[in-house]
């Protein structure tokens, strides 16, 4: 079957969560308690209850004001980190070419989030048992006809699904328009990027003015590690070498994903 | 709204102002964004750069409170630069009448000023006339040269307002100004569309009838009203706020807009306030018509059709003025059904107050909210209060049938989704078992003016339900029963019945009825005529004759809405003017619920004067630049002292106050969601650095906010989108609030209406909810 993809384009986006809400409503997720710490933004971390949200990016220059959301949550990419370098073999892509973890399997350990260059799945107890949470691109929806709730639920059209080709095509054309109108920062982000991804972006601006890594890159050590100790690398996982490996993941992936204060507003004048 | 929200599509330009779109009617912007699709722009005029502001092209900032100057400067330079319709304005509008001579307007007031209390003013209105022939035909100058006529006033009325006062006024920096003024008014010609979307942020002052007057003006200048992606679009702030106001849900009107009934009025003197003109010429059988709905065969021609049953508007009977009798102990009980005054009215905390000098209460709500838990708020003593509170648990709007009346008057049937949770019911339900349970008293027991309760047609049956209230909506034939088709059946006889006359059609048949239809437009301009049904006369566009020009040519070719081929008119539309005539004949007489068919640029039917005109509201930083007249002359002053004085040290910002998108009013529906407690859990007020830095704080730190009538805690937002704006050459700084918090809920926090002052507009009474000052320091 054709892969699946989505295409977020944040020129529509107006911040309104619809998606952010569709996606717990739709997964029966917990609600998690969150504070208010400064900005519209909230959660302000994706958590193992809250797969995905909006980011919310100000920027203001020479007293002009941007403020760019952006829907974030996993990228479904084709070759992933996570199902490398999982020691129990709990992350898998499915059918439609998205990435499912099976918490059944999952010992919690982490090593996906380290991996992740996205820094996408978090650990935490939802179903009783320490586990590895993200978004599943809805694949019980998409496995039945039909879209993600978060493209589902968007009003304006900024979060749509469908077949790889033909949403790529359309990302394109879109990006040429902007261009076109004067939206000289148009640019897709996803096709390219870790071999193409499963979500694909539009943006009217630089990958990091929405919180994105501007060259996502998985440590070479995960492929590494993967191929050499596969035989035994569920040992290894709970074994001494756990910690090591985490921290030699952990530190590239970290390099890659300056993580974003929501606290901080970047004000050059 | 004039037009509707699939129409907003067609706009080449959209100004969104005193409203904030994205934020408050996400799927608004499905249709705005395929208009910006088609290229067309996006203006935001706001006081702070909203989530509507991220997706525009063009923001331009605005002081609240000042939307008055903001439009005049907008008509000032389409006259000046000579942006505006002409053929339009000529024939579609009362541009070219003549106005009475001794017609004044000197320093803030105009002709008729009497004083009234507190230094307000009433208006002796005789000399707001037209200028007639013997035979009261209205003369007219189509040269629109005599000094008289309404054009030269109009012109010389806002000369006034170049572009450099309105920046001093408003705040808006006069090159925002200019870009957003030549946008606009680029729409000012054959084929082109400007909609302007607003909301409480237009309405909410004390002057908010006049901000709406002045922007449906500058649209009849440009052009814009009764066309495709055009119009005066008022975006409601509730699912079926619109359908509320269209069953006389507000204390000075009754269903299908009819006037209440006075003191002292009886049904021949009501009815000699029928204009003489127009189609409101038809309202004695719409009144005739209400009551045989409402009091069956005990309505006839001979006591009136019962007139003498329906309450008396005796004095004010406004929100602000019924909390100021019940705090004189005058009123003893009180339903609140899906409100919370509490939270939601204005100087919220006085509503807690007052609670307690009623004798009962009774609230229906679908979470408890806080008018209905006022004698457990914070600090309260419940021993020390003796109202009775009744708690009713009311069924959500999925869980029961009925209609809702969109923006757009669209009236669209929804069937229950699934059975309410618990003891929980319909307000039809709960309205239909009180008062059975009431008649059955005075039945009983009798009483004081039983006639009203005794003789009302209640037959709704066990099963209370809406569909039987729909059809007495509609309306029906007596003696047979038959639905009325549309509102040219009804009559003033007493063969006919109707709940609310402009309903006449949305139910006309039982089986498949208009508001139930579904079926999507194949072809055509998104009128979607077979989907639900709009009043009035299921019209998507009214004045829509003015869609094309006087011979019937559409302005727009590529979006017509009604056009004559030369025999007979085609339509995209149902048609708001005699179709059955030739172009020529509808010419000049467009707006036919106006007596004089045309729209008014000079309407003496307003409280405070026929042309709108800049005033501060109650609570100002600034001293009015326009006249010595501070505020608007007319409006109420129920507390008087209760505001700050102008350009208070005390209080020396500008406050404001809105909503957020994961919030909904007074919060009492989403603050119990805990998804949307997630997403946003807290209260908060915005503010800019500059202010920050002022008052040292920083990003997410607790804050006071206090007016002269209150004070409460908060965090606070620290953030570029707020700006000081420069007020007649001095930085003002702007606190903004977000009202949807209280003492209830899983996510409970201060009220922001806790400091809003209790004054509202002169002619409808809404309170000025968005403007007035404040101070803010850090907490403790």
């Amino acid at each position: 079957m054709a892969r699946k993809v989505r295409v977020i384009d944040v020129t529509k986006c107006i911040g309104c969560k619809s998606c952010q809400v569709a996606c717990k409503n739709w997964n029966q997720l917990p609600a998690a308690q969150t504070t208010f710490t400064g900005s519209y933004e909230n959660p302000v971390d994706l958590m193992p209850q809250s797969w995905s949200r909006v980011k919310f990016n100000e920027h203001a220059s020479g007293g002009n004001v941007k403020w760019y959301f952006n829907f974030f949550s996993c990228m479904h990419c084709s070759d992933p980190a996570c199902t490398n370098i999982c020691p129990v073999n709990a992350i898998h892509k499915t059918s439609l070419e998205t990435v499912k973890i099976d918490q059944g399997t999952c010992i919690g350990c982490g090593l996906c989030k380290t991996a992740c260059p996205f820094d996408v799945p978090r650990i935490g107890q939802i179903t009783g048992k320490n586990a590895s949470w993200k978004c599943t691109s809805c694949f019980d929806r998409i496995s039945n006809g039909m879209a993600t709730a978060c493209a589902t639920a968007c009003p304006t059209g900024t979060i749509t699904f469908g077949d790889e080709a033909e949403k790529l095509a359309a990302a394109e054309a879109r990006v040429a328009e902007l261009k076109s109108r004067g939206y000289t920062g148009a640019q897709l982000y996803g096709k390219e990027e870790l071999g193409g991804l499963g979500v694909i972006y539009v943006l009217a601006d630089s990958p990091d003015k929405y919180g994105l890594p501007v060259n996502p890159e998985v440590a070479l050590s995960t492929y590494i590690w993967n191929v050499a100790l596969q035989p035994v690398k569920f040992l290894a996982a709970v074994g001494i070498t756990f910690g090591l490996m985490n921290s030699m993941i952990g530190k590239i992936a970290e390099k890659k994903n300056k993580k974003e204060d929501p606290e901080k507003i970047e004000i050059q004048s | 709204m004039t037009n509707h929200w699939i129409d907003y599509q067609h706009a080449d330009v959209l100004m969104n102002i005193g409203g904030n779109t994205a934020e408050n009617h996400p799927i608004s912007m499905k249709w705005i964004t395929k208009a910006r699709e088609k290229g067309a722009k996006l203006i935001v005029v706001d006081p702070r750069f909203t989530r509507t502001a991220a997706v525009a092209d063009l923001y331009a900032p605005i002081r609240p409170g000042t939307n008055t100057a903001f439009f005049a400067g907008l008509i000032n330079y389409a006259l000046e630069k000579d942006l505006y319709h002409k053929e339009y304005v000529l024939n579609y509008t009362n541009a070219s009448s003549l106005i009475n001579p001794d017609y004044k307007f000197n320093d803030g007031l105009f002709s008729g000023a009497k004083e009234w209390e507190h230094g307000q003013y009433t208006y002796d209105k005789s000399t707001w006339t037209y200028q007639t022939d013997k035979d009261g035909n209205i003369l007219k100058d189509e040269t629109l040269q005599d000094p008289n006529c309404v054009f030269q006033l109009m012109k010389k009325h806002y000369s006034r307002y170049d572009v450099k006062t309105v920046s001093a006024i408003t705040g808006c920096p006069e090159d925002a100004f200019k870009a957003v003024a030549d946008l606009f008014c680029s729409t000012g010609k054959a084929g082109k569309a400007g909609n302007i979307l607003y909301a409480m942020g237009i309405t909410q002052f004390t002057h908010g009838s006049q901000n709406t007057r002045i922007l449906s003006m500058l649209q009849l200048l440009l052009g814009n009203v009764g066309i495709a992606g055009g119009g005066v679009n008022a975006q409601r702030g509730q699912s079926n706020v619109q359908g509320a106001c269209d069953m006389g849900q507000l204390y000075h009107i009754i269903t299908g807009y009819m006037p209440m009934p006075r003191d002292g009025q009886d049904l021949a003197a009501y009815n000699a306030t029928t204009p003489k003109s127009g189609f409101w010429s038809n309202r004695p059988k719409f009144i005739a018509s209400m009551l045989k709905a409402w009091y069956g065969d005990k309505a006839t021609v001979d006591n009136d059709f019962c007139f003498d049953y329906l309450p008396r508007l005796d004095k004010d009977r406004s929100h602000m003025a019924m909390y100021k009798y019940m705090a004189n102990g005058e009123v003893k009980g009180m339903f609140c059904f899906a409100d919370n005054p509490a939270v939601g009215g204005p100087t919220a905390y006085r509503k807690r107050e007052y609670a307690k000098k009623l004798d009962w209460l009774i609230a229906a709500d679908i979470f408890e909210n806080e008018t209905a838990a006022f004698w457990k708020a914070p600090g309260e003593n419940p021993e020390e209060i003796d109202t009775e509170v009744f708690l009713l648990p009311a069924a959500m709007a999925f869980e029961r049938d009925g209609s809702t009346t969109n923006s757009g008057r669209w009236i669209q049937w929804r069937n229950k989704a699934q059975e309410p949770l618990g003891d929980a019911k319909s307000d039809l339900w709960i309205t239909d078992k009180i008062f059975k349970a009431v008649k059955a008293l005075y039945e009983k027991e009798g009483g004081v003016f039983a006639g009203p309760i005794l003789d009302m047609v209640w037959d709704y049956g066990d099963a209370d339900s809406a569909e039987k209230v729909a059809m007495e909506i509609n309306g029906y034939k007596v003696p047979s029963g038959d639905l009325i088709q549309a509102f040219a059946d009804f009559a003033d006889d007493g063969s006919t019945a109707a709940g609310s006359w402009i309903y006449a059609g949305y139910f006309n048949n039982a089986g498949n009825p208009n508001c139930k239809r579904r079926t999507r437009e194949a072809e055509g301009i998104g009128s979607n005529l077979e989907w639900s049904w709009a009043w009035p006369m299921n019209r998507r566009i009214v004045y829509n004759r003015c869609s094309a020009d006087a011979a019937g040519n559409p302005w727009n070719p590529d979006l017509p809405v009604l056009w004559w081929d030369g025999k007979e008119w085609k339509r995209n539309d149902v048609p708001d003017f005699n179709a059955t005539l030739p172009p020529e004949e509808t010419a000049k007489k467009p707006f036919i619920m106006t007596p004089e068919l045309q729209a008014r640029f000079f309407a003496p039917g307003m409280v405070e004067g026929p042309f709108p005109e800049h005033y501060e509201p109650w609570e100002s930083p600034v001293k009015n630049i326009m006249s010595s007249v501070q505020f608007n002359p007319c409006s109420k002053v129920w507390y008087p002292g209760d505001n700050a004085e102008v350009g208070s040290s005390e209080f020396p910002y500008i406050a404001t106050s809105y909503r957020l998108t994961e919030h909904y009013q007074s919060g009492i529906m989403t603050r119990n969601m805990p998804w949307l407690n997630e997403a946003m859990p807290e209260m908060f007020v915005e503010i800019s650095p500059t202010l920050a830095a002022k008052i040292g704080v920083k990003n997410g730190d607790k804050v006071v906010v206090e007016s002269k009538r209150a004070a409460i805690e908060c965090k606070v937002a620290v953030t570029p989108r707020l700006k000081a704006l420069k007020i007649n050459g001095e930085e003002k700084e702007i606190v903004g609030m977000f009202f949807h918090w209280g003492f209830m809920g899983l996510s409970s926090g201060a009220s922001a209406n806790d400091l809003i002052p209790s004054i509202g507009c002169a002619n409808t009474t809404i309170p000025e909810f968005k403007a007035f000052v404040c101070n803010i320091r850090r907490a403790g």
